[in-house]
Parts: structure tokens; C-alpha cells; sequence
């Protein structure tokens, strides 16, 4: 049985008639980068503050290194956390708040030196370590407020949107160093996002939330090609839907659309004639101007209402012959289609939802 | 986007002025005020029923501007979201003649404030005796009759100031801090409660406190209320009393600015709620709680009508002794007075602005 560093057990928290986490079961283990991700309002960032202990559980556990801690106070759980607007202390030097919390713990001043020191060396802000947060740009200070975290060297590290008050190109670079950063520490960072792409990129565990309830754990390739819901397949990048009742054919999954058969492989235990979603993704769906007949492919007519160059690729905007709109994403090419065209779909390329 | 200023200035101006006992009873003559009426009769004929009532009576117009006030700021909504420009929107500005004018008029209203203290130095430097045979003959007599007579006066003027200036704004600080980060039944109460002072008449409280502290009030056996009347105790308590709500809006103002992810950020990293206040709070509103007291201060070295029933001969001050040489007609003497009283505000704000390298602003 693996061991969780962080496990929640049955957590629900309720504000005012709101119900903002409803029943939260799930753990992560040491050294993971692990990713809150949901829309605003969804219950990620409440989830985040009931881990450090801003928050207390109206009902059930959270447990820290095998320790129940929902009881314990905020300052005693040693859960560093990386805030949102940096929350750096005015009034005292980059030092001083790195050694803040160092401080408080009555470390001696040779090891409070050496490990600020150490923590500042690793964001590439030692430098700046006689200047004031107000002499920072927002980038440094938020350098500063991961020091001030990492300092600490607990097992974990709460981050809530850091990157969201930088500009995209620092967003980017933030992003890389940071993923670094965890990988050399080993420590488990939760980070609590509601950038699907940032959470794509970083993560090894994504959670993904909505109204208060975990619709799917996974890693970010199970939750992209894998989602276990509409909700999650639209929240994550864009997808197509297709929804019907299925049939059973050749140990595929058959739904029929604009009178054409659509596959995709059969998940475990499917029945004849239950309702299913096809999530098929804009890159596995192939445009061109003539129809593919190809064996385990499906093909559709369709209108092309717009085309968009976007640097990589160019993404379609079509509608069927029954007005559903498609998208589609065609990669290295320097030619826009216009007007009708088909568009084709390998089998192995849809993805089968069961809600 | 004014308005809220502008009337709370006219609350402000109006209660002083309609409670102020040194400027009418020096100036009025025969013009009878309120605060004078009461203190001739407490002091004439020890009538406090009948002082306490003249004072009640100045409630009446306080309170109602005051809700005048409070209903028609809860109209309007004056909300700055930001200050930033928006684009395409002209900036009002005046012609060049208003501008001049403007200026006059400033230079004007600064001119005649700098008559008056020109006129109290004249005063200060003037024999009296030269003057009314309509002579100049400049003399230092005033000054020495002033540290003869009456230094004791700015020794006490000094510890009532500093204490009272401290004392509102430690009280105003903890009020403040329960407003912004506590919740509790009766909140609304306490804030209403920290702002009043500054809407009642200082005559009326002043004449409030004589009568309330003049012996022990006990409820069965227990003392409730202890005796402070003649005590140096009275002159500071009512001095901060005075001057709570300047130093509680200054720290709740202060509280407003701190983020609340700052404190949390101490929290998170092992700091309890004492730490959190003594180590961050508090050094983040160090700036807004020196700048209150220093202005405590200032307003309790000058103030008269707020002690003028409680003052003792042995706790007498430079402010009432600047009155009552100027009622009987000590003219060298009160204006000696008022130049040394200005030399000790002057300097406290220049060593206040020296110790801070100018980032602590009394007025702003």
C-alpha cells in the first residue's frame, strides 16, 4: 500500500449555504508535483488554505507525514506556502524575510546564514539580498517569496497562483525553474493553478476540480487523452463531442452521427445501447479537401467557417451537415482550406466518456 | 468625489467652533457662547446643574449634523477604484486669470496667518507700558515674567501632551485592530463609540469628566469609577479621550493597507498571533501610529476648552496660562507663552522628521 505524505480523508467545508469542498478523498506521495487545477470558484484554493490551516474542515481528516493535523493550528504545521501576491514583508530586507521563519525556530546566526544564503543561491536572487521587496520587480519578488518557502526545508510546499501577477514570457520561464527546482529538491509541491497549460506542463499528478468535488486524479497525459468526464475533457484544452447511445461492433464502440459511424476502442464492461460521449481532440482529426475512405476511419463533410493561423498550427472552425461546429487543428502547414472540405478520424482517436 | 471631505471638515469645524470656550470668551465681549455661559456659571456660582445642562444643550446641534452627515454619505457611493488616468478623458483646467486668482487667494489666507503670529511676536517683544502710550520699545520682560512664574506650565504641558498623545493612540491602535481583524456582537457599536468624542462639544466633556470623576462611584461595594478630579490623571485621560479617534482611524486606515495574505504569510511560517502583531503588524504601522501621536500631541499642548473645567493651579498648563494672561490683559506675557509653546511643537516636528528622514508626515 503506498504511503501518502498528504491525505485527505473525507474533507467538506461549507461557507455560509456554499458548499466548497464536498467530500474530498485523495492523497499524494513524497516528492511529487502535484497540481490543483479547476475553474475560479471550483474549491482548489480552499483546499490548498485547509492544508496549511488557514482553514479548518467542517468534516472529516487531513493528515500530514502520518500525523492528523486538521486540529492543529496554522503555525504549527510547517506547510511553507508561496502566495498569490507574494506577500513579502515591507519592512524588512530580502534577507530578513528569508530568515523569517528561520528566526522564529531560534536556528544560531551561522546556520541562518548559511541556509538563506543557500535557499537565495537557488532562486538566483543572492544578490539582491540587501534590497527591499519594494526595490524588486515582480518577478525577483516572487523568487524572494520561493526562498523565503524553500528555506524551511519541509517535506512540502504550498503554492497558490504564483505565476498569475507575472507577464506571460516570465509566466514561461518561472514556470521551467520551478518545475526544476522541485525536481532538485524532491519535495512535494502542490500548486494550485486554473492554467490548464501550466498544470500540463508541471505537474506529475493533476487533480482536477469543479464545484467542490475532484472529478479526476491523474497524470497530465491520463487527464488530456483519458478524461473521465465532459467536464474535464472541456476544461482541459478543446474537444470535440459526440453523444449517443452506443453500439457494440467488432470489440469497438460505434455512435452514429450525420449518418456516418464514428469509433472508438471499447472500454471495459460497456453495454449495448448505453449512453456514451466521444471526446475526440483537435489534432487527431485530419482536414483535406478530398474524402478518405480508409479502414477504421471515419469521414465527414463539413463546412469551413473559419481558418486561424496561429504560429504552429492552423485551427478550423466547421460545421456538419447537422450544424454542429468542429475543431480542428492541422499542424505544420502554410496552407489555409477554405469552404467545404472533409474531415477524418482514426478509431484509435476518440476517446470514450462514461457518465 | 469631494463631498465625503468636505463634510466631514464642516462636521469638524462646526462642533469645534460651536464648542470652543478661549476664542469667545477672549474675543466676544458681550457676545455670550454657550461654553463661556457654562464656565461663568460653574465658576461664578458653582451652579454645575445648571453648566451641565448649557453643555447638553450643545449635543443637540453636534448630533444632528453628525447624522445629517453619516445619512448622506450612505446615498452616495464614493469609491476610488483606482487612480490611474483613463484615457480620453480631458482634465479640467483652469484658465489662466483663475489660477492668478487662486494664488492670491492663497497667499492671502497665508499672509493673514502669518499677521497673526507676527502680531503675537510684537505682542511678545512689546513693552506693555510703551505700547499703550503708543511707543514700541522692545523688551524681553515677558519672557522672563513667563519662566519666573510660570515654567512649571510647559513641564506639565509636556507630560500631559506626551502621555495623552501615547495613551489615544495604543487605545486607538488595539480598537482599531479588534474592528479590522475581529468579529464580534457589537462591532458597529465600538467603532460608533471610538468616533464620537470627536462629535461631542469639549466643553460638554469636559464638564463630563469633572463631574463624573470627582469622587468614587461605587455600584454596591464595588468602586466603579475611581476619583481623578484634581489629579494629573483627569488631564491626561481626557486628553486621549479627545484625541481617541484621530488614533484610531489613523491605525483602522494603517490596518486597511496591510494585506491580509501578510499576516497569514507570518502564520504559515510558524509565527502565533503575538509574534504576528509584535513582528509584522506592528512595525508596518509604526509610521501611522508615530504620526498620530505626534499629532495627539500637538493637539494636546494647545488645547483649552477641553480642560478648561478639570485644570488645576497645580496642574495648570502653558495653554490656560496663554488664556488667562490674555483675559487679564498680560498681553507681553501670553504672547511670550504662545511663541515658547510654538518653539516645542516647531521642534518636535523637526526632530520627528530628523529621526525618520522624512518618512514619517504628521499632517498627511
Amino acid at each position: 500500500m503506498e504511503k501518502y505524505l498528504i491525505e485527505l480523508k473525507g474533507v467538506h467545508k461549507v461557507f455560509g449555504s456554499n458548499t466548497v469542498l464536498n467530500d474530498i478523498n485523495v492523497g499524494f506521495e513524497e516528492g511529487r508535483f502535484v497540481t490543483f487545477l479547476g475553474p475560479s470558484g471550483c474549491g482548489k484554493t480552499t483546499l490548498l488554505r485547509t492544508i496549511a490551516g488557514f482553514y479548518s474542515p467542517d468534516r472529516g481528516e487531513v493528515w500530514i507525514d502520518g500525523k492528523r493535523v486538521d486540529e492543529l493550528p496554522a503555525h504549527l504545521r510547517n506547510t511553507p506556502m508561496v502566495f498569490q501576491e507574494y506577500a513579502l514583508f515591507p519592512h524588512m530586507n530580502v534577507f530578513d524575510n528569508v530568515a523569517y521563519g528561520l528566526r522564529l525556530k531560534k536556528m544560531d546566526r551561522k546556520q541562518i546564514e548559511e541556509r538563506v544564503t543557500e535557499a537565495l543561491t537557488l532562486t538566483n536572487m543572492a544578490q539582491f539580498k540587501d534590497r527591499n521587496p519594494n526595490q524588486l520587480s515582480g518577478g525577483q519578488q516572487q523568487r524572494v517569496a520561493i526562498a523565503r518557502a524553500i528555506v524551511m526545508r519541509s517535506k512540502i510546499l504550498l503554492l497558490d497562483e504564483p505565476l498569475s501577477n507575472l507577464d506571460a514570457k516570465l509566466r514561461e520561464s518561472v514556470r521551467v525553474e520551478l518545475r526544476m527546482l522541485q525536481r532538485q529538491l524532491n519535495r512535494t509541491f502542490i500548486y494550485v493553478t486554473h492554467d490548464q497549460s501550466e498544470a500540463l506542463a508541471m505537474s506529475d499528478v493533476i487533480v482536477v476540480f469543479n464545484k467542490g468535488r475532484i472529478e479526476q486524479v491523474g497524470t497530465p497525459m491520463e487527464v488530456y487523452f483519458r478524461p473521465v468526464s465532459k467536464f474535464v475533457a472541456d476544461f482541459i484544452g478543446v474537444s470535440n463531442f459526440l453523444e449517443g447511445n452506443a453500439s457494440l461492433k467488432r470489440g469497438s464502440v460505434v455512435l452514429r452521427h450525420a449518418e456516418r459511424d464514428f469509433w472508438a476502442p471499447a472500454p471495459a464492461q460497456i453495454q449495448e445501447g448505453e449512453h456514451v460521449i466521444f471526446s475526440i481532440r483537435p489534432e487527431s482529426i485530419s482536414i483535406g479537401k478530398e474524402e478518405r475512405s480508409t479502414e477504421g476511419a471515419s469521414c465527414l463533410p463539413v463546412k469551413i467557417v473559419q481558418g486561424m493561423f496561429i504560429g504552429e498550427k492552423v485551427r478550423y472552425v466547421a460545421k456538419d451537415a447537422t450544424g454542429m461546429d468542429w475543431v480542428i487543428d492541422q499542424h505544420d502547414t502554410q496552407t489555409i482550406l477554405s469552404d467545404d472540405a472533409y474531415i477524418s478520424i482514426n478509431q484509435d482517436k476518440a476517446h470514450v466518456i462514461r457518465e | 468625489m469631494a463631498a465625503p471631505g468636505v463634510l466631514s471638515a464642516f462636521l469638524l469645524v462646526f462642533i469645534n467652533a460651536m464648542s470652543d470656550f478661549a476664542n469667545p470668551k477672549l474675543l466676544g465681549g458681550l457676545f455670550v457662547t454657550s461654553p463661556v455661559q457654562a464656565y461663568g456659571v460653574v465658576t461664578g456660582d458653582a451652579d454645575f446643574g445648571m453648566a451641565a445642562t448649557i453643555s447638553a444643550m450643545l449635543l443637540i446641534p453636534s448630533l444632528v449634523i453628525f447624522v445629517i452627515q453619516a445619512y448622506i454619505l450612505s446615498k452616495k457611493s464614493f469609491v476610488t477604484v483606482t487612480g490611474k488616468p483613463v484615457a480620453g478623458l480631458r482634465r479640467i483646467k483652469m484658465g489662466k486669470s483663475a489660477d492668478i486668482a487662486s494664488q492670491i487667494y492663497v497667499f492671502f489666507i497665508a499672509g493673514l496667518f502669518f499677521l497673526i503670529i507676527g502680531i503675537v511676536a510684537f505682542f511678545a517683544f512689546a513693552d506693555p507700558k510703551a505700547y499703550y502710550q503708543g511707543r514700541f520699545v522692545f523688551t524681553l520682560k515677558g519672557f522672563t515674567e513667563t519662566m519666573t512664574f510660570n515654567a512649571y506650565t510647559f513641564r506639565n504641558s509636556l507630560i500631559i501632551a506626551a502621555a495623552a498623545g501615547i495613551l489615544a493612540s495604543v487605545v486607538g491602535l488595539l480598537l482599531a485592530f479588534l474592528n479590522s481583524r475581529k468579529s464580534f456582537p457589537g462591532k458597529k457599536f465600538l467603532d460608533f463609540s471610538a468616533i464620537l468624542p470627536n462629535t461631542l462639544p469639549a466643553t460638554f466633556l469636559s464638564l463630563a469628566f469633572l463631574l463624573s470623576f470627582q469622587r468614587i462611584l461605587m455600584l454596591g461595594p464595588v468602586p466603579i469609577l475611581p476619583k481623578l478630579t484634581k489629579t494629573i490623571f483627569i488631564m491626561i485621560v481626557i486628553q486621549a479621550v479627545r484625541q481617541l479617534p484621530i488614533g484610531y482611524r489613523n491605525a483602522l486606515s494603517g490596518f486597511k493597507q496591510i494585506d491580509k495574505s501578510i499576516e497569514e504569510a507570518a502564520t504559515n511560517l510558524g509565527a502565533n498571533v503575538g509574534k504576528t502583531i509584535s513582528s509584522v503588524v506592528l512595525p508596518m504601522l509604526r509610521p501611522a501610529f508615530i504620526s498620530s501621536a505626534v499629532y495627539n500631541f500637538i493637539s494636546a499642548m494647545i488645547a483649552v476648552s477641553i480642560i478648561i473645567f478639570v485644570v488645576t493651579p497645580q496642574w495648570n498648563v502653558a495653554s490656560i496660562v496663554v488664556y488667562s494672561r490674555a483675559d487679564s490683559g498680560y498681553y507681553s506675557e501670553a504672547g511670550a507663552m504662545s511663541l515658547a509653546i510654538m518653539a516645542i511643537i516647531l521642534g518636535t516636528l523637526w526632530l520627528v522628521n530628523l529621526l525618520s528622514r522624512g518618512r514619517i508626515r504628521v499632517f498627511d
